[in-house]
């Protein structure tokens, strides 16, 4: 288990609908938690990795906006995107980028503004995200492509709607506790199980929304690590891989591809199980999406994961906790944001700093965030 | 001696039942019903289906022209058949014309291809009616207009229909027309159109080929004439001579309703799933002028009854729930959700991708025969590169692997089903699912291809593939 990269600081704003505040707003208030407490001067930051999916706002080329209003002028900065994942995947860059010895410290900042664009802009935008020679053009939404996954691993396994409406349940009731959530109400089984059709078989509490968002994430050589925080996280493993985008080509549908080849990857890197991992947060855009994560990151066997659910396995003091600040159903989804949210979280829980319950004794953590309807997946192992 | 080789057809699968126009509009009851095209058909995908119906036992290269009748092609300038070419997967070397201006577009499209087979500059031709013709709300033609198409290959050898004679009459009456700026259909006075058009043109064409051949009606076993509506035809009926119950085709007025350019052919097909060998069959079309044709079935005609055609398309229908469903499928109203950024079509992706697009061509692998869509340069299970030939994919059978069904997609019918197919014989291709019942959907139903106008965008009509519950 090799301790080289750590996570020194994390923050992220309270994630909302039709906010007030501009992107550079969002961003700094991010950066600002991040930074609060550490032994650190904006100048020693080497270089930022600004991160989200483009199109939802006017700016383009945003990193440079945001590098100045960060005060990281003129150290290097530049834009990473794989949709839903960009920040995961900034969080592989600047690893890289610190192993590599090129930098000591790196900030990686998420943000997304889709409340600048109405509902069905924002839709036919994520959309684009599939293919847009062969898919996109007939209507393809991201709710849809799921509802594909739903409606396979329903035949292939006889998996109920009830079960995933408990997915929804469970992730409302800690959203309930997060104050920087956009949805903090606690649903009921039956609350799901009655919300109106989306794309059938999911329904609207089966579906995260859009929200506006930032977060940040500060990462350090071993070296610096020790000198800048108190309670450095490690990476203990990356993990990322890409599925076939055009969804004629994709072979599974009961799980995602390229969520199962990074969890290889950052299992195997980290030199840990399934069985190892105290607290996870996955990539829950859709119930559907919550309910494959477990399988395909070993916390289930294949078509076993609904039971996790119905036996409360993923609740705190469960086998595995998973989604315990909400998840991306309770937060709201602003894509570009999401992957540093969700880092940040499993952050503090292996800090012992948990703010909507905490796991006892957490000591390895993981992180689950895929870009698009499967196609880029990330897995990032942390550790105390 | 040329003739019909091969006959198809074409009858969308929705049907509007004319109880409901007289309940829209409080008027004295009416019955019957009349087929409607879905809200992504037109006068080029009927003849597509009616085009795939027609040629099941022909290679598709093997088709050296293309005569395509209809009254409302989807674009004023520029001609429909080559589109019809292209998703029928003809070949480029292909003498193609549009009749689209008259009703008896169908038969000067037969009299055409018969006279090139004769002439000895094309070996055979397909031609291929539909029309999909909007009615006025509320006006006369609204009960009577039907959407529909059918196809007839014509060639020299394995001939299952003679044609023995074809007289032709050219009028310049004026009886139903639009102009350039009209939507819907103009007229005159009933009595005058019928009693000096009409009934007086096609009589008088009619008599001419009979003469000439020294035929009374009792020679010929069935009758297959043009009427503008049911009335009307019982009239011509009696004026030409021939016993209504023994010898005339019902022509589908009250079943599919007036087809255009595409009546006349499409009654013929109906006669013809009914021929016997060597039957006399006398074919009248009406509109500006007359054609009439001797035809006379060989003992093939038995041979090519395996067609979806008439009986089985007829078969094989759904009712259209309301008036409302029918206005926007035939887009007689403006729809909240339509109202947006206009879609920014490409006309060079649609060129450079047109073997996908039109024709449905996937890929196989040479090294390992797997089949793709859309077409990879490497093959995805052997990574065997640049190794693959063009496959047509559009006439493959398949499962309905997986699907979803979009309540909040913006297209004139909810749900948006997408779905993801596997073809039979190999290949995984993702599409929307039409003419299809959302209640009865399941994984694993068998569903094939057709070819629709998958949006409009840019003034471009962008024709595509969908998927259907296998028809019939």
């Amino acid at each position: 288990m090799e301790k080289s990269v750590a996570i020194v600081g994390a923050g992220q704003t309270v994630f909302s609908r039709g906010c007030g505040q501009s992107v550079r707003e969002l961003c700094f208030e991010a950066f600002r938690e991040a930074m609060d407490g550490l032994n650190l001067k904006t100048g020693d930051i080497g270089a930022s990795v600004i991160c989200s999916a483009p199109e939802y706002d006017k700016q383009r080329s945003p990193a440079g906006v945001i590098a100045e209003y960060l005060n990281l002028v003129p150290k290097p900065t530049f834009y990473v995107e794989t949709i839903c994942s960009s920040s995961s995947t900034g969080l592989r860059v600047a690893y890289a980028l610190i192993k590599s010895g090129l930098h000591s410290v790196v900030a990686v900042v998420g943000f997304q503004k889709m409340s600048e664009i109405s509902s069905r802009e924002a839709a036919e935008r994520m959309g684009r995200g599939g293919d847009i020679m062969w898919e996109s053009p007939f209507g393809v939404t991201m709710p849809a492509g799921y509802a594909m996954y739903a409606r396979a691993h329903m035949a292939a396994y006889g998996t109920k709607p009830e079960q995933l409406a408990r997915i929804r349940v469970k992730n409302s009731s800690y959203g309930a506790l997060n104050a920087r959530a956009t949805f903090r109400k606690a649903l009921t089984e039956e609350d799901v199980m009655k919300s109106a059709v989306v794309t059938l078989p999911l329904k609207t509490y089966d579906c995260c929304a859009n929200a506006d968002g930032a977060s940040c994430i500060i990462l350090a050589s071993k070296e610096e690590a020790a000198r800048i925080a108190k309670v450095p996280i490690w990476v203990l493993g990356v993990g990322a891989a890409t599925d076939s985008t055009t969804l004629s080509n994709k072979k599974l549908y009961t799980g995602l591809s390229c969520a199962r080849e990074a969890a290889r990857q950052a299992y195997e890197m980290a030199g840990v199980g399934p069985e190892d991992i105290d607290v996870a947060e996955v990539h829950d855009c859709f119930t559907i999406a919550e309910l494959m994560a477990y399988e395909d990151l070993g916390f289930a066997r294949s078509g076993e994961g609904p039971r996790l659910i119905d036996e409360k396995q993923t609740y705190i003091g469960g086998k595995i906790p998973v989604n315990i600040d909400g998840g991306l159903l309770s937060k709201g989804h602003p894509i570009g944001a999401t992957g540093g949210s969700q880092i940040r979280t499993v952050v503090k829980q292996l800090r012992g700093q948990g703010e909507t319950g905490q796991v006892e004794g957490a000591k390895i953590g993981l992180v689950h965030n895929i870009g698009g309807v499967g196609i880029y997946g990330n897995v990032t192992i942390l550790g105390r | 001696m040329v003739g019909i080789v091969s006959y198809g057809a074409y009858i969308p699968i929705y049907r509007l039942k004319r109880e409901e126009l007289s309940r829209v509009w409080a008027e004295s009851p009416q019955s019957g019903e009349k087929a409607v095209a879905n809200f992504d058909e037109d006068s080029i995908t009927l003849a597509v289906e009616a085009g795939v119906d027609c040629l099941k036992d022909t290679p598709r290269d093997q088709v050296e022209a293309l005569y395509f009748a209809t009254t409302n092609p989807p674009y004023k300038e520029k001609q429909s058949a080559s589109i019809i070419a292209a998703a029928l997967d003809l070949r480029g070397e292909l003498f193609s014309a549009d009749f689209a201006t008259s009703i008896r577009g169908g038969t000067m499209a037969l009299r055409t291809a018969m006279d090139a087979i004769n002439a000895g500059s094309s070996k055979n031709a397909l031609v291929v009616a539909a029309d999909c013709r909007t009615a006025a709300p509320n006006s006369e033609f609204e009960s009577v207009f039907g959407d529909g198409g059918a196809a007839l290959l014509l060639g020299k050898d394995n001939v299952a229909v003679k044609i023995l004679d074809s007289y032709n009459l050219t009028s310049e009456f004026m009886d139903f027309w639009r102009t350039q700026s009209d939507r819907f259909n103009r007229t005159w006075e009933d009595r005058f159109i019928t009693e000096e058009g009409y009934q007086k043109i096609l009589p008088e064409a009619v008599k001419k080929l009979m003469q000439r051949n020294k035929l009374t009606p009792k020679d010929i076993h069935r009758v297959v004439f043009y009427a503008p509506d049911g009335r009307r035809h019982q009239a011509m009926a009696r004026i030409l001579g021939f016993d209504p119950n023994t010898q005339v085709q019902d022509p589908l007025l009250g079943v599919v309703g007036n087809t255009g350019a595409a009546s006349a052919l499409m009654a013929l097909v109906a006669a013809l799933e009914d021929a016997k060998p060597g039957q006399k069959i006398l074919l009248a079309n009406y509109g500006d002028g007359a054609d009439v044709f001797l035809l006379e079935t060989t003992d093939l005609v038995e041979k090519i009854k395996d067609r979806r055609a008439i009986k089985k398309h007829l078969a094989a229908k759904m009712a259209l729930p309301s008036y409302g469903k029918y206005i926007k499928f035939r887009a007689l109203m403006e729809w909240e959700a339509e109202r947006r950024e206009p879609d920014r079509s490409a006309l060079t992706v649609l060129w450079r991708e047109r073997n996908q697009v039109w024709r449905a061509h996937g890929n196989k692998c040479k090294a390992c025969g797997t089949i793709q869509f859309p077409i990879q340069r490497i093959c995805g299970k052997c990574h065997a590169k640049d190794n693959y030939e063009e496959v047509r994919l559009s006439g493959e059978k398949g499962k309905l692997f997986t699907f979803s069904m979009d309540e909040r997609a913006v297209v004139a019918d909810l749900p948006n089903v997408m779905s993801i197919v596997d073809f039979d014989n190999g290949g995984r291709f993702y599409c929307i699912l039409t003419d299809r019942d959302p209640a009865k959907i399941e994984i694993n139903m068998p569903v094939e291809l057709t070819f629709r106008n998958l949006h409009d965008g840019s003034g471009i009509h962008n024709y595509y593939w969908k998927a259907r519950p296998v028809r019939c």
